[in-house]
């Protein structure tokens, strides 16, 4: 059992935000990631703010400009099942149906979804690394099979969002509220590389919490779609995965956005993908030369090689069903 | 109910501080009784707060701390157990209770976050003794949760069995091997069910595979040409009491389908990258025979009931069921009569450890002296009722009954002896095991597989265990124990690993998420049982041989072999997963 902690119920995102001052204080939305960290010691809290009963963070509805908004609070398992969602943005339910189990599906939300904290078994194991506050990233040189390819620096971690992908490929946004106020961020810059900073998931500042997700209306005739490798069948991380949202007018690409999964400390967007795909029909040629892309800059440890193989099949299977 | 209108608003506060902080009250109340209290509290660490929690109909008022769990508080403070702590934290869905309907972890839950909802364990499942929808489809579907340990303090097993099927299996006169212990500077680590076998499999029958496709020969007919009937690893090369192999694998290959499956495979286009590929592998448990000693006893009550004693545990395989059925034949005495007491150090007899796929053939036979030794004292007294000798009496059901006589008999119930002493005892004693013969039961599996050639992503499609241990004691227990090895062997052959950090030696997968264990859409959607009868008069006297362990030795080879037939890749190294095996095909098309 973890030490104990204050605890209380916000009735509003401004009481949330009032009791996230002071104290080390925790949101806790579903719980699920909270209480496996407390758990594991990965982190202390001396303070849990529980915003699960705010209604105003709730629902999932159409806006005006016929994009969605999703609240922090919807569950995945909402979102996974939301028809509004699987007609305009499959490829988000299907990120959301790849999540853990269904009943963590039932009881993680969107918001934590896109917060949670990463899955490497240094970090969640009893290893003070770099990202703990300790001076070192265990996996260098260490059991790194799990690790990123892309953007590791100084830490190897690989995001473990099923969601965020989708929903940088669908260029969504998320809105938070903080001591100072609302703001926006794309869900592109909102994770943090550990180039910035090792110790942080995201850009949210100490206090500020994410209050809905938005989604821009999708272009006519946008297909997306997520796919994702994993170890086991049911209930595990990418290895490796992509998320798509491609534009095809007249056998042409004519928008693409491309996010890999697991296998890189942020949703990996590859220009190198788009750029390959832009203005051409995706036949074999270009789908082969996408998936030579797809690895590009990719520094792979002593362990995780395979993921190049792995990306590039993933890249080139989903392609090439896309066309 | 009327507080369901109050679900956003908090309405708790801090305990009073006249109980100290270890002690607990639970009073259940029929209805909500508001508070009324609306402002927002912080909980604080070091006082008990009083939550009103609705489970399964019944109103509880709990006083709870904080990071108090709904698994903690069901079990620990209100007592309702079927939920079950595993992993606590989302690893392993034994803690699974229904909160507003909806399936969620009791262990990732706060006490005080499931206020004010309504909350169904698996107990609100059940209708008194009658078993709710999810026993019911547990019982139905064969679904099972098995716990797991941590490796225990020495290490055991080591090489000493590993390679006893590569000695033993096959009749071969020219075999050798070696086999080396490695220390490493790691924790220890206890044997896989099975010591020995699955790990010997998965060479042997891999290397039995690679030799059929240099002989150009079907793995199974290579298989059936060399079927042991002696024990050649053994001094003095002693025969076997019954030798099932041959049986199980031409039934298992016929009930699978097996040729046409193959030819089918073999003879459709291999364009795209999803390969189909099936596989066999056979086994054998070096022990299963059982054997001495064991005692027990069989009291029959005038009532007709029974008490079986005796000290062997049931781990979970069904060991009463099987002794049950055994008494029950022998004395036709109904099973729900019969009440076991078993696996208590003062009240049973020694017994040795239920492992070894051994307590069956151990302790069916002793059961059954014990039930038989009953009889013969019943015929005893049944001839001083009938003034008959004994011999001339038999048993029909619960009457004993004249062969020569048909106006006397007597039901076993109404014997004088028995009424006047209230029961009659049995003891039995598990005789030796047949001189100069080995008593070992044997296995074949086969499997069929789908592979993604580019990402390595295996998919089972279905599976078949042919096990020939003897007389089937009791065919669901049987099947059960089939899908169960299978299952397992599934984890060995594709999700499960260790890996133990090469720094400091430390294990970085200890927990249920990265030590994976297979999942409900990690095994075979068709899993199909086939026992293979055969008698075995010699082995016992209840002609059953050890089930456990054979039926997960085979498992992993038969699912490597398939992945082979499937995509001519070889994989020597468990787990065949994604990242194994994409590295796998990467290499293969770069020589190619």
């Amino acid at each position: 059992m973890p030490p104990n902690f204050r605890y209380v119920q916000a009735k509003s995102v401004k009481e949330a935000v009032k009791h996230l001052a002071g104290l080390e204080a925790r949101i806790h939305a579903g719980g699920t990631d909270l209480l496996g960290c407390l758990h594991d010691h990965v982190f202390g809290a001396e303070k849990i703010v529980s915003i699960s009963r705010i209604t105003a963070l709730q629902g999932i509805s159409q806006t005006a400009n016929g994009g969605v908004r999703i609240g922090a609070l919807s569950t995945v398992t909402e979102v996974e099942e939301s028809p509004l969602i699987k007609r305009l943005y499959p490829g988000l339910a299907q990120g959301a149906a790849e999540v853990a189990s269904p009943q963590l599906r039932n009881q993680g939300t969107l918001g934590g979804n896109l917060c949670q904290k990463p899955r490497c078994w240094y970090y969640r194991g009893e290893f003070h690394c770099l990202r703990k506050g300790g001076d070192q990233c265990y996996a260098m040189g260490g059991e790194n099979q799990f690790h990123c390819i892309f953007g590791g620096d100084t830490c190897y971690i690989v995001h473990p969002s099923d969601t965020a992908p989708p929903l940088v490929a669908l260029g969504a946004s998320v809105k938070t509220h903080g001591p100072h106020g609302s703001r926006t961020i794309p869900v592109e810059t909102f994770h943090m590389p550990p180039a910035r900073d090792p110790r942080r998931e995201t850009v949210l500042e100490p206090g500020e919490m994410v209050t809905e997700i938005l989604i821009p209306p999708p272009l006519p005739g946008l297909k997306s779609a997520y796919r994702k490798v994993r170890a086991r069948r049911a209930w595990d991380f990418a290895l490796a995965g992509v998320a798509l949202a491609i534009q095809v007018k007249d056998g042409i690409v004519r928008h693409a956005r491309v996010v890999f999964s697991g296998v890189a400390p942020v949703p990996w967007r590859s220009r190198e993908v788009e750029e390959v795909i832009l203005g051409k029909a995706l036949d074999r040629d270009t789908v082969l030369k996408a998936a030579e892309a797809a690895v590009k800059g990719a520094d792979p440890m002593e362990k995780n090689g395979y993921k190049i193989p792995l990306l590039k099949a993933v890249v080139e299977e989903e392609l090439a069903a896309s066309r | 109910m009327e507080e369901k209108k109050n679900r956003f608003t908090v309405t708790r506060r801090g305990f009073l501080g006249t109980l100290g902080t270890g002690a607990v009250a639970v009073a259940a109340t029929s209805a909500f009784a508001s508070t009324g209290v609306k402002e927002t509290a912080v909980m604080d660490p070091k006082e008990m707060t009083k939550i009103k929690l609705r489970i399964n109909g019944t109103l509880y008022r709990v006083l709870v701390e904080p990071r108090w769990s709904l698994l903690f508080v069901l079990r620990g403070v209100i007592g309702l157990t079927a939920a079950k702590e595993g992993c606590g934290r989302g690893e392993c869905g034994a803690c699974t209770v229904l909160i507003d309907q909806v399936p969620r972890y009791a262990c990732l839950t706060l006490a005080v976050e499931a206020e004010e909802t309504e909350i169904v364990t698996p107990e609100g499942l059940m209708e008194g003794e009658k078993l709710g929808p999810v026993q019911q489809a547990f019982l139905e579907h064969d679904a099972f949760q098995c716990g797991s340990g941590t490796g225990g303090a020495y290490p055991a097993g080591g090489t000493s069995l590993v390679d006893w099927l590569i000695r033993d299996l096959y009749t071969c006169p020219n075999v050798h091997t070696e086999a080396t212990d490695i220390f490493v500077n790691a924790g220890p680590a206890r044997p896989f069910r099975a010591p020995g076998h699955p790990q010997g499999a998965w060479a042997l029958e891999q290397m039995l595979d690679a030799l059929a496709a240099t002989l150009k020969m079907d793995p199974v007919e290579l298989r059936l040409k060399n079927i042991p009937t002696y024990s050649q690893a053994r001094e003095g090369n002693p025969p076997y009491t019954t030798t099932g192999l041959r049986e199980c694998l031409e039934q298992g290959a016929r009930a699978f389908r097996w040729k046409e499956t193959k030819k089918e495979i073999e003879n459709s286009p291999r364009g795209g990258h999803l390969r189909r590929g099936v596989g066999v592998a056979s086994c054998l448990w070096f022990v299963g025979g059982g054997g001495p000693p064991s005692t027990v006893i069989v009291k029959l009550f005038s009532d007709g009931s029974v008490n079986l004693n005796m000290g062997a545990s049931d781990i979970g395989t069904g060991t009463k069921t099987v002794m049950a059925m055994v008494v029950s034949e022998e004395l036709g005495v109904k099973p729900d009569l019969i009440q076991i007491e078993h696996a208590d150090t003062g009240t049973t007899q020694y017994a040795t450890p239920s492992g070894g796929s051994k307590t069956v053939p151990t302790e069916a036979p002793a059961v059954r002296s014990a039930a038989i030794h009953v009889k013969q004292q019943l015929l005893k007294l049944a001839g001083e009722d009938l003034g008959t000798p004994e011999s001339d009496l038999r048993f029909q059901g619960d009457t004993i009954a004249s062969r020569t006589d048909a106006s006397k008999k007597i039901q076993v119930t109404k014997l004088s002896g028995l009424r006047k002493r209230g029961v009659v005892v049995g003891v039995g004693y598990r005789g030796p095991n047949p001189q100069g013969k080995v008593v070992n039961p044997f296995a074949a599996q086969f499997c069929e597989v789908e592979v993604n050639t580019r990402t390595g992503e295996v998919k089972l499609l279905r599976f078949l265990g042919a096990n020939e241990s003897g007389r089937v004691m009791d065919r669901l227990t049987f099947d059960n124990q089939v899908y169960g090895g299978i299952t397992m062997g599934v984890g060995l052959a594709m999700t499960e690993m260790r890996v133990l950090d090469g720094n400091t030696g430390k294990m970085v997968n200890k927990n249920w998420h990265d030590y994976k264990l297979p999942t409900a859409l990690d095994v075979p959607p068709e899993m199909v049982s086939l026992p293979i009868e055969l008698p075995d008069p010699e082995a016992n006297n209840t002609g059953a041989k050890g089930l456990g362990e054979p039926v997960t030795i085979p498992t992993a080879a038969a699912i490597a072999n398939a992945v082979y037939h499937a995509t001519g890749v070889r994989v020597t190294e468990t787990p065949i997963n994604p990242y194994r095996l994409s590295a796998l095909f990467a290499e293969r098309l770069k020589e190619e």
